[in-house]
């Protein structure tokens, strides 16, 4: 043996010499070494500093055949691969096997209390098991004495933010041979099944640095993990969560939105809005400025179902619609499901958003301070017990009243009144390893009157608690449970004699339990209930003041029950193919009803990768939704009221293929989609001409039953790292409404199919960030859309002693297109760490270029003249500054 | 009203937040001409004035054209009341108990409107008016009260006004040789006008265009207290002296009311953030022949009631016209200017006052006239005419 290693060394030495005055591109060889031999050819060919401890155990032999330059880092790959630690401190090298040199002590180290729960986490170095963050150490999974149990080992853990200890979502975690994928959930929870032995385990978030572990998996086990956030400069960093996401899920249209991007998009008055930044997502659309319901893949916007926090916000807009009703200081990121919904979801037609807060950072306090033009925001977190229990904290008040000061006297608005407030509480306490509770409360209204005369009042209170649990490796449980409000008045006192308050509103409380099991490596079955019980004021007028002659009335309140199960299965056939299939059965019962309305709804889709950076997708989904908006308006307004299915109001049902083709490019910098969709809609609600919306009885008698139809290609290209990110997408598509019955002539446009409102065929959209240095960067925004079809007067006729118009075919015709371009620069805080207050702050512009955008055209009578107008939101440049303290 | 006050409210506050612009703005829009048009309610208890037009293109000023017809009121019982398109139609002492109809023929077909009995309308128990905090407009409001039945109201505005020149010419200039009372007058002499005579005070009127509806259903009784109607500006010539108002009120089925609602919405409260959105809904009205026809109207059936409102303008501290706006200085002009001036569209407006005058010393030949544009000492150049209403509760002439 001794020999052998002699001669080898001896002749590995002569070949050494011979090769000393190549150049660095040519081949080095080394065949059959043992690790000592290695580690010396190493130090003589390289002349790197190495340090070796031998481990005897060691019998491989080695063969490194590579160029000269790449030629210690294939060695030391083949170390690792072999179970060595290879760490550079300074300029030398320390290859160690079973050890690993730490260069920074671990994250945990100063934890006083033991890890509380470290059963099932038998590693070698227990004290580490808690965070895991070394790259090059090999981190043992299971006993290595237990005898093992099939082919497979799960591993599970956390993924954390190293400095907030908060929770990471959406954290891709791959086995870097493609054996295995998942991402983390909410909690920041993973689970994946590994092959025994030695595996590499990669993890990469959204502007987290990438990590690879080495794992060497003996049984069942648990690893945690913590990440560092991504230092813009580091050069070479690959970073390639997004891509790695698209590529290994079979959902297809789902949207995620980073806070850092609704950040940067420049929005009007520089309040940062997430609503906004939705709708400049492909296959989402709105029917203009100032508008915040949004339409999404041809979909009306009662269509959509928001939750925050797991309740349900019925109105997500301030004033109406300038500002969403989200905090972005406490909200995390924001998904959207426009295509495939998970089985989980239902109760909306076209589309699911999610929004959640932030989880409290469990270490240390922090908070932050915003001034805009329109409001100031503040926002407060921390631990309340260090590492188990956290807040957050979220607040938000306008002074915008100063705009009516502003207005001069005589000009009946001076007495005018608009304000809003909004409060985001959120509370996760960690009761164990294995269970979290969250409580999570919102509460926003705003106020708006002109003159004293009218005054409209609404706001949301939701509340919601969420337990988390983890039964084993393979089973997990969340159950939530919560009520959520929604209440609308209108005061008018233009006169004392009808002076009145009319006001509706929604209630529902909700229960759901979502189990999470994985069956086998290849199939993670979720499964669940959920019921939620309605309440609802479809309308109170009451008289206000002593000389009001109005009647009070009061409509029957609507009291329903929607109950639902579900299942789903996310089938790993192969590799390449992934299928997931969901069923969900809902069920409505409404009190004092005869019918209820039930049935299947299917959500299939299913992904085949050609290869990592080439797939292909494809999905089918049904879906089923029992509440419905009265509203006569194409905005969403602060008057449309809620309705339940009743023995006359049918639930709208309606279903949606689509597939997608997806590419990622340049390194996993650049992903490219493409998707197209075909969707149809039963009985949606439209209205007969002449129908009473509000205090209407016999509401059902003035409601139409319409068909939609809406098909369209969306592509989008988006960049996700470097110095440059953002997206482009181009969308084509189409949205059409037909009634359903015929009702002879008055049959809407004779029975024929006619534009929706919100029929936008041409759209490109721009959303980019560039970053001169980590503190300057220049944010931009480009919206282009064909314009809206609106309904215009074909004549006009005398009548009543003035002029009136005459309307035929409804939306058969279009506004001018929509271009609008913002810019925003942005100035981040210094990196200084003593620093105690961070300020940073953004100057921007929206709608740089003035356009007179149109909002709407119409024509109006005086009662002699008509005249065309066009209404423009923002029709000229409107800058901003916005400064935030962060502290 | 209120929901369109409300709508014009939000859109006014939307754009001083916003920065938010109405431009005017004219589309290629694909026109509809020729929709046949009827309007005229039966009323039982007055004349019955039908008016049948054809709907013209969106664009354009030209008035309505008027569709020769015949018209006819048709009672349950067979009774026929017959006139022509315009005419007034004698249906004051139809029989209130019976149903009606109306029935248009022309060369475009017979319409026929629906049958209905008789609404009595509620009566008017007073008109009012307020005048804004800011001085700059003035609303007349009714009251008015009924049974439990016909809770749907609609009103028409008959408004008579007289109005005055800004200057009252005491002389005039007689271009010709003419005869007044008998006597020859020379041309291109002044001649001073007699007593009575004047072109200072003049008579208008016209209809308030708005559509006035309201409607009592929600309210604890059938009473409509001090209801806005319509608003006139100040420096309108409408208040500039003496304004009276002819008020019709109808009773309306609620389909009526819709109708009115709908077209009071299409007509004004549209394009705003949260407008509805604009839709045509059928009147009562039918092509007998060819029911599938669209026809523009709405006949309502009514015996209405009626009240007469004056305000005179020195009630409501408005000033009479625009400062300014007939800040003019009369003209010296000698007479052998005054031809020439008479051509130019001049008129003589008095005595010149200088020194000179009233020193006993000037003859007649020597009197020199200031004079005016014609539209200020001539009313009638202002839109009226000197036909008094023989109601009218002064003795101007």
């Amino acid at each position: 043996m001794k020999t052998l290693r002699t001669l080898l060394t001896v002749a590995a030495l002569c070949l050494a010499a011979l090769l000393r005055a190549q150049s660095p591109g040519d081949p080095l060889d080394l065949t059959r070494a043992d690790a000592t031999t290695l580690i010396d050819f190493l130090r003589q060919e390289t002349g790197a500093s190495i340090f070796f401890v031998p481990d005897t155990a060691d019998v491989k032999s080695y063969t490194v055949r590579a160029p000269r330059s790449e030629f210690l880092e294939k060695a030391f790959d083949q170390l690792r691969e072999n179970g060595y630690s290879v760490t550079r401190y300074d300029d030398r090298w320390f290859v160690l096997r079973g050890r690993s040199l730490a260069l920074a002590l671990p994250a945990g180290y100063f934890r006083t209390e033991a890890p509380a729960d470290t059963a099932g986490l038998p590693g070698l170095f227990d004290e580490q098991t808690a965070v895991m963050t070394f790259q090059n150490k090999i981190y043992e999974i299971g006993d290595p004495d237990a005898a093992s149990k099939g082919s497979k080992a799960v591993v599970r853990g956390y993924v954390r933010d190293v400095s907030t200890g908060e929770p990471l979502v959406g954290v891709s975690v791959y086995e870097d041979g493609g054996k295995a994928y998942t991402t983390t959930d909410e909690y920041g929870f993973y689970k994946l099944s590994l092959p025994y032995g030695a595996s590499l385990l990669g993890f990469s978030g959204y502007s987290l640095e990438d990590l690879k572990l080495h794992l060497q998996v003996y049984g069942d086990g648990g690893l945690d993990v913590v990440m560092k956030e991504k230092v813009f400069s580091l050069k070479g960093a690959v970073v390639t969560s997004e891509s790695v996401s698209r590529h290994r899920s079979p959902q297809m249209g789902v949207e995620v939105v980073r806070v850092n991007t609704i950040k940067n998009v420049p929005v009007v008055f520089g309040e940062a809005d997430a609503l906004k930044v939705v709708m400049t997502l492909p296959g989402v659309k709105s029917v203009g400025e100032a508008a915040s319901g949004f339409n999404v893949r041809g979909g009306s916007t009662d269509q959509n179902l928001i939750l925050f926090n797991e309740g349900t916000i019925y109105n997500p807009n301030h004033m109406f619609g300038i500002l969403s009703a989200f905090n972005t200081d406490v909200i995390g990121d924001v998904e959207l499901y426009k295509s495939s919904i998970p089985a989980q979801y239902g109760g909306r037609i076209s589309s699911v958003l999610e929004i959640r807060n932030r989880d409290g950072n469990n270490k240390k306090f922090q908070g932050s301070l915003g001034l805009g033009l329109l409001t100031s925001r503040l926002h407060l977190e921390g631990p309340l017990v260090k590492e188990r229990t956290s807040f957050i904290l979220g607040g938000r008040t306008t002074y915008s009243n100063w705009l009516f000061k502003l207005l001069p006297e005589n000009s009946g608005y001076a007495g005018g009144k608009a304000s809003f407030q909004d409060a985001n509480l959120g509370l996760s306490h960690k009761v164990n390893e294995r269970n979290t509770i969250h409580a999570y409360g919102y509460f926003s209204r705003d106020k708006f009157s002109f003159s004293n005369d009218t005054t409209f009042r609404y706001r949301n209170i939701n509340g919601a608690l969420k337990w988390h649990s983890i039964f084993n490796e393979n089973h997990s449980m969340t159950v939530t449970g919560g009520y959520d409000s929604y209440h609308y008045s209108i005061e008018d006192n233009f006169s004392p004699y009808t002076a009145y308050r009319l006001s509706n509103d929604v209630n529902q409380a909700f229960g759901k339990a979502h189990f999470k099991s994985s069956l086998s490596d290849a199939h993670t079955l979720g499964y669940g209930v959920a019921a939620t019980w309605y309440d609802l004021n479809p309308g109170s007028y009451q008289a206000v003041g002593d000389s009001s002659l109005v009647r009070p009335q009061t409509l029957d309140r609507e009291n329903a029950v929607e109950a639902a199960v579900y299942a789903s299965d996310t089938w790993r056939i192969t590799d390449a193919l992934t299928a997931d299939f969901g069923i969900r059965w809902s069920q409505f019962f409404r009190a004092g009803g005869t019918k209820t309305y039930g049935g299947p709804e299917f959500r299939i889709s299913g992904k085949y990768s050609f290869n990592d950076v080439t797939s292909v997708k494809a999905g089918f989904n049904t879906m089923r939704q029992y509440i419905h908006m009265i509203s006569n308006s194409i905005n969403v307004s602060p008057t449309d009221s809620w309705r339940l299915s009743s023995d006359k109001i049918r639930p709208q049902t309606g279903w949606q293929a689509a597939a997608g083709f997806y590419r990622t490019l340049f390194e996993g910098t650049v992903d490219v989609s493409l998707e197209g969709y075909y969707k149809r809609v039963k009985h949606y609600i439209d209205y007969k001409s002449g129908a009473v919306l509000v205090m209407n009885p016999n509401l059902a008698d003035d409601l139409i039953e319409t068909e939609n139809r809406s098909y369209g290609v969306e592509v989008m290209i988006k960049k996700t790292f470097g110095k440059l990110n953002g997206w482009v997408s181009y969308t084509w598509s189409r949205s059409q409404l037909r009634e359903m019955e015929d009702r002879g002539v008055l049959t809407i446009n004779g029975g024929d199919w006619y534009n929706a409102p919100y029929d936008k065929p041409h759209d490109v959209k721009v959303v980019g960030n560039y970053k001169f240095t980590h503190r300057f960067s220049l944010s931009v925004n480009l919206d282009y859309s064909t314009g809206r079809p609106v309904t215009v007067p074909v004549g006009r006729y005398e009548y009543g002693g003035g002029t009136r118009l005459v309307y035929s075919d409804r939306n058969s015709y279009r506004i001018p297109d929509y271009f609008r371009l913002d810019l925003a620069f942005i100035v981040e805080p210094g990196h200084y760490l003593k620093q105690l207050t961070h300020m940073s702050f953004t100057i921007g512009c929206y709608n740089v270029t003035g356009r007179k955008n149109p909002y709407s055209i119409y024509y109006s009578s005086d009662g002699t003249n008509v005249t065309g107008h066009m209404l423009s939101v923002f029709a000229v440049p409107v800058p901003y500054v916005n400064f935030n303290l962060k502290f | 009203m209120k929901m369109k006050k409300r709508q014009l409210l939000i859109l006014m506050l939307m754009a001083l937040m916003t920065g938010a612009c109405i431009y005017d703005f004219n589309a290629e829009v694909p026109g509809t001409e020729g929709i046949v048009v009827i309007e005229g309610d039966i009323l039982i208890g007055d004349y019955t004035r039908v008016r049948v037009t054809t709907s013209m293109p969106l664009t354009g000023n030209d008035p309505a054209r008027t569709l020769a017809s015949t018209v006819t009121v048709e009672a349950s019982d067979g009774t026929r009341y017959t006139g022509r398109n315009g005419s007034s139609i004698d249906t004051r002492f139809a029989d209130p108990g019976l149903e009606y109809r109306l029935v248009v023929s022309n060369d475009r077909g017979t319409y026929a409107s629906a049958w209905a009995p008789v609404l009595q309308a509620a009566a008017i128990d007073s008109l009012a008016y307020t005048i804004s905090d800011d001085h700059t407009t003035m609303t007349v409001d009714v009251s008015a009260h009924g049974g439990p039945e016909n809770l749907y109201y609609r009103w028409i505005a008959e408004e008579t006004w007289e109005y005055h020149a800004p200057f009252q010419a005491s002389h005039f200039f007689v271009p010709r040789n003419t005869y007044l009372k008998g006597k020859l007058v020379e041309r291109d002499t002044v001649a001073m006008y007699e007593d009575g005579e004047n072109t200072y005070y003049c008579w208008n009127h016209g209809q308030v265009s708005d559509l006035m509806i309201a409607s009592a259903k929600d309210l604890t009784e059938n009473r409509i207290v001090r209801h806005p109607l319509y608003a006139m500006d100040r420096y309108e010539q409408r208040i500039s002296f003496i304004y009276s108002v002819l008020l019709i009120q109808e009773a309306l089925t609620e389909t009526a009311y819709r109708y009115w609602d709908m077209m009071q919405k299409n007509s004004s409260d549209v394009g705003g953030l949260f407008s509805p959105e604009p839709y045509e809904m059928r009147g009562n009205i039918l092509n007998v022949d060819q029911p599938d026809e669209m026809v523009l109207g709405y006949i309502s059936v009514t015996a209405p009631s009626s009240l007469r409102y004056y305000i005179n303008s020195y009630e409501i501290m408005f000033a009479r016209s625009k400062p300014g706006e007939y800040d003019i200085e009369p003209t010296y002009v000698q007479k052998n200017d005054w031809y020439r001036y008479y051509r130019q569209g001049y008129s003589v407006y008095m005595l010149h006052t200088d020194e000179g005058a009233g020193t006993g010393r000037e003859t007649e030949a020597d009197y020199e006239f200031d004079w005016l544009p014609n539209r200020c000492v001539h009313c009638e150049m202002l839109g009226g005419s000197k036909n008094k209403p023989d109601y009218w509760p002064n003795n101007h002439k």
